[in-house]
């Protein structure tokens, strides 16, 4: 019985190109192809292949679903492009990769390994896919906002300051404002310190928006901000910050 | 007690001495008309003194009628206080005016003539430094600027080299040399096309909305052949925004999102339309998308974001253009997502001369 292999690739250049060079590095080798991860799920049940070749980044179902979905009956090899940071995930683990563009060499080095494998289970995926699914923690540049309908990007920079209300929190922008759920605290989290200071149990302000901080006598401190009306109060335990001003 | 401030005596010294001569003059000549009237000068110009140089930290802010005026006080204050030495004083002799003038004006016009010069050349010394800070400050504020300008540019350089693209499609055109030849020369051409623009665009500060419509044009036809039936696309350049400067890679940077964000993630693919255009008194370049939409996959509520070609984007444009430009990206009206950049045709204006300088 010929070992089947599924190669799951949305882009038709690079599939075929794989497709040829396993036919000619594996002449036994029953091939499949997918061209999305929900074909791919598709195929995976229906033929039961013994070797998958899934493209990290797929339309419809992604990629790393994908082998979760296949990894436990069948040996999954990634492709994936050059810099992703799966790399490093990668090395450390036996499951195998190819880069994309695929090379020859390369590719045989993986054909061998995978022949060498066949009889045995295939490799545990779960940390590997931990890894993959966990984006690297980057700062906060931007937000989705706006109604279920209507909707909009907007970059942190535009925001003057982030109030927390009730459930919500209101990101408060130059011609007016919008919800998220994201809370005070997650933001925090997730916005860059030297821009943003929480200036308040419920408040976080753009320190680029700031125009002026006004102090009055009994250890009140207001700030000012350039471009609209109202001020932001600061409260006692983060006043220190603004006394170095 | 001079206001020349380096190679002669220090003050204090200068006041000991004095002091002390005086003190000797006084216990040997004793009370001597001349003796008085020269202590009386001296007395004069010095309290006159002291007190320009306890306020002279107020003056310094003031105009110069303000030094002057109180100069002048200071050496009137002081010629009356050295009223008392005079040889014929009485204290009665206080409420006449002549009196009073007679041996009052002298000490305080002498404290006056030699205050004056002091003063004026003091004056000089101050408004040049002032100067000078000002004009450093203004080089300053420039240098500032322009680094920032240039740290946005970097950014956006390292936004920009996506060595995906080149070696995707390189392996594309590698593929198809030896099975389907006219295609790979096709793909070949488009890339062709595309790095001649890209190249000389990313390294200078300008580039036209010509150039910039072409390399996405490039980029898009690269992208139909290898993506096949799921792209879609079309770029749409007004012969009245063609010649305009704009800054460059910021249109490709949107079209890739689109590609990326909307085009890719989706079986069924989709279409992008670009189009530049004048729009009132604004450059307007819009892409749109019939993709996957900004509702993305994690359902409703807001999705946060970190990554960079939408923020550099916008940083550039703040740090080029300020309020004069903005960039929005929305939901499209029939799904999918509307980038429209705008940039005020003054300041783009102001911005290819400045370039220039």
């Amino acid at each position: 019985m010929n070992p089947v292999a599924l190669v799951v690739e949305d882009e038709p250049l690079p599939r075929a190109q794989l497709l040829e060079l396993l036919h000619a590095l594996w002449p036994e080798l029953t091939l499949i192809t997918a061209n999305d991860g929900v074909e791919g799920l598709q195929r995976l049940t229906a033929d039961r292949p013994s070797v998958a070749f899934i493209d990290i980044r797929l339309p419809g179902l992604d990629g790393i679903e994908l082998a979760r979905a296949a990894g436990a009956s069948c040996h999954v090899v990634f492709v994936t492009a050059h810099d992703d940071r799966a790399l490093a995930a990668f090395e450390q683990g036996a499951v195998d990769y190819v880069l994309k563009p695929v090379t020859v060499s390369r590719l045989a080095l993986t054909v061998s390994r995978l022949k060498q494998r066949l009889s045995q289970p295939p490799a545990d995926l779960s940390r590997i896919l931990t890894a993959l699914s966990t984006p690297p923690a980057m700062r906060l540049r931007w937000l989705q906002v706006g109604s279920a309908t209507r909707q909009r990007l907007v970059t942190v920079g535009d925001v003057f300051y982030f109030q927390s209300d009730s459930k919500y929190t209101r990101v408060v922008l130059k011609d007016g404002e919008e919800l998220i759920r994201t809370s005070v605290t997650d933001l925090l989290s997730q916005l860059d310190p030297e821009e943003f200071w929480q200036i308040h149990r419920s408040t976080i302000v753009n320190l680029q928006r700031v125009a002026g901080v006004v102090r009055q006598m009994p250890g009140r401190m207001f700030l000012e901000l350039s471009g609209r009306r109202e001020s932001l109060a600061v409260s006692q335990a983060f006043q220190s910050r603004f006394k170095l001003m | 007690m001079s206001h020349v401030k380096s190679g002669t005596l220090p003050a204090w010294m200068v006041a000991v001495l004095s002091i002390t001569a005086f003190a000797a003059a006084w216990l040997v000549l004793g009370r001597s008309p001349w003796l008085i009237l020269s202590t009386q000068f001296w007395l004069s110009y010095a309290m006159a003194w002291l007190v320009i140089q306890a306020t002279s930290r107020w003056t310094r802010q003031r105009a110069w009628p303000a030094l002057l005026g109180l100069t002048l006080l200071a050496a009137v204050v002081a010629g009356l206080l050295v009223l008392p030495l005079s040889h014929d004083f009485l204290p009665d002799r206080l409420t006449s005016w002549t009196w009073v003038s007679a041996r009052g004006l002298p000490p305080a016009v002498f404290a006056l003539v030699f205050l004056l010069p002091g003063m004026v050349v003091d004056w000089r010394e101050q408004q040049k430094h002032q100067r000078q800070l000002a004009l450093a400050e203004q080089r300053r504020a420039v240098a500032e600027l322009s680094k920032q300008v240039t740290l946005a540019e970097l950014k956006s350089l390292q936004a920009q080299v996506e060595p995906h693209f080149l070696y995707n499609t390189l392996a594309g055109v590698q593929y198809l040399v030896r099975r389907n030849a006219a295609l790979a020369d096709e793909m070949l051409g488009h890339l062709i096309t595309y790095l001649r623009r890209a190249v000389p665009s990313m390294r200078s500060p300008t580039s036209t909305v010509q150039a910039e419509c072409e390399l996405v044009q490039a980029y898009l036809e690269v992208m139909k052949l290898r993506l096949g039936e799921r792209l879609q696309a079309k770029v749409d350049c007004s012969p009245d925004a063609a010649a305009l400067s704009m800054p460059p890679m910021m249109l490709a940077t949107l079209v890739e999102n689109a590609i990326k964000h909307g085009i890719e993630p989706l079986p069924r693919g989709g279409r992008i339309d670009v189009t530049a255009e004048i729009n009132g008194a604004d450059l307007c370049l819009t892409v749109s998308d019939t993709g996957a939409g900004l509702a993305g996959n994690s359902g409703s509520g807001a999705q946060v974001g970190s990554g960079t070609g939408l923020a550099n984007t916008t940083d550039r444009l703040r740090a080029l253009f300020g309020d004069a430009a903005s960039l929005t990206v929305e939901s499209g009206v029939q799904g999918g997502v509307v980038a429209t950049l705008r940039i005020a045709l003054t300041a783009l204006q102001t911005h290819t001369n400045w370039e220039r300088v």
